[in-house]
């Protein structure tokens, strides 16, 4: 028995802690749409013309009444049939009618009435039920498509603007580098002027040196040809004689 | 009659029933489907009638609908295959015995639950899965709440009998 207990209870344990998954969007989305098609479909049952559907959904919620209203009829018959064989004497139909035919009335007025505003009730909710799901679902199509409009013409907007930006921006970074290229050539053009002179400063610089060098130059042999021999050095000396035996 | 929101209502109580639903038949395409019936019943009672307590009245209706299916599938044999699909992420996920021992025991015990008649199943199903008290099962059932007791008891014993019963022929055949 202890076996038996457990194994249903494991059994039971078991489902319970099974991970359910979530609920599905699409199984609801699906079953929303039925509702909604069963409904739109109740909604155009409602508002045939009168003599198809009207009649089988009166006849539907008015099967109890006629069968409350035949057994009230069934059942006065049998009163009056019962007191006609029983009375001492046989009575007036037309009194008779006088006589029953306001506490009939009274009887089955209210029944009838609440009838009436019950299946009046019904399909005036059943039509607003429709009515609302219809308008709600064509407020939700027109919002849609109201806010996808707006944000095509917001895009637009935006990206005639942003062009305009961009090609403002092109313009000034075009005017920046035409400056900058303006000053770089007269920079360059002011580095070659510079070079030019100081090559021909350079230029006049060595050629006047080189008078110079040679003017003193010819100072020297001028000077070493006018002096007299017994003033020569004696290791001069030798060195012509050096040159003499050789 | 009364008007009403069935986005909401879906919203509001779809989980519920999609939880008694997948718990009852275990696979996703039978509780899908039932799940759908679940609700285009509802309607149906709505129209019909006027309803006090509708998370009461879906779990029935949700009940019921599996039940059925759980029914349907038993006579169709093919409750073999719906034991032994894997539950995903059960309690037994790292021993891969343990987790065909539980598929097979979960299944069994659902085959169970279709062969009982038809009172004692939903009064289980309530009972267990979708956890009423018995006085909310004897509401929407429409049945005294001591019937209640009697019918969960019943439904009780056959199920143990069923389960050990089926249990038996296997331990021999281990044994």
């Amino acid at each position: 028995m202890t076996n038996e207990k457990d194994i249903l209870n494991k059994a039971l344990a078991s489902i319970r802690e099974e991970q359910t998954p979530e609920l599905p969007k699409d199984v609801v989305a699906e079953t929303l749409a039925q509702l909604a098609q069963t409904q739109s479909a109740s909604g155009t049952e409602g508002s045939s013309p009168p003599g198809q559907s009207h009649v089988r959904r009166t006849g539907h919620l008015l099967g109890p009444i006629v069968r409350f209203t035949a057994a009230a009829a069934v059942f006065l018959l049998i009163g009056y049939a019962v007191g006609r064989m029983t009375g001492p004497a046989p009575l007036d139909v037309d009194q008779l009618h006088n006589t029953l035919l306001p506490a009939l009335a009274a009887a089955l007025e209210p029944t009838l009435r609440e009838a009436v505003v019950d299946d009046v009730d019904q399909r005036y909710q059943l039509a607003l039920a429709g009515a609302y799901v219809r308008l709600r679902d064509e407020l939700t199509e027109q919002q849609r498509s109201d806010m996808n409009r707006y944000a095509a013409q917001t895009l637009a907007a935006s990206n005639a603007v942003t062009n305009q930006l961009l090609g403002e921006l092109v313009q000034t970074i075009k005017a920046d580098q035409t400056n900058e290229l303006r000053s770089v050539a007269a920079a360059l053009l002011q580095f070659e002027r510079n070079r030019l002179e100081d090559r021909e400063t350079l230029t006049t610089e060595f050629l006047a040196l080189a008078k110079q060098t040679e003017e003193t130059r010819n100072e020297l042999v001028q000077l070493v040809v006018n002096r007299p021999p017994a003033q020569r050095r004696p290791d001069e000396q030798e060195t012509t004689e050096e040159q003499r035996i050789d | 009659m009364q008007v009403y929101d069935w986005q909401l209502i879906t919203e509001k109580y779809g989980p519920r029933v999609w939880q008694i639903a997948y718990r009852l038949l275990g696979n996703h395409s039978d509780a899908a489907d039932c799940f759908q019936e679940t609700f285009l019943a509802a309607l149906e009672v709505s129209r019909r009638q006027h309803v006090r307590n509708l998370s009461g009245m879906l779990a029935r209706l949700a009940t019921t609908r599996a039940i059925d299916r759980l029914r349907q599938r038993g006579r169709q044999e093919r409750h073999r295959a719906a034991a032994q699909e894997a539950p995903p992420g059960s309690a037994c996920d790292g021993n891969p015995a343990d987790r065909a021992e539980t598929g097979e025991l979960t299944g069994r015990l659902r085959q169970a639950i279709g062969e009982l008649p038809s009172q004692e199943a939903k009064a289980f199903c309530l009972r267990y899965f979708s956890e009423m008290s018995y006085r909310q099962i004897a509401k929407e059932l429409d049945i005294k709440t001591s019937a209640v007791g009697v019918l969960l008891h019943r439904a009780k014993a056959r199920l143990r009998e069923r389960l050990t019963a089926e249990e038996r022929p296997l331990d021999e055949v281990t044994r």
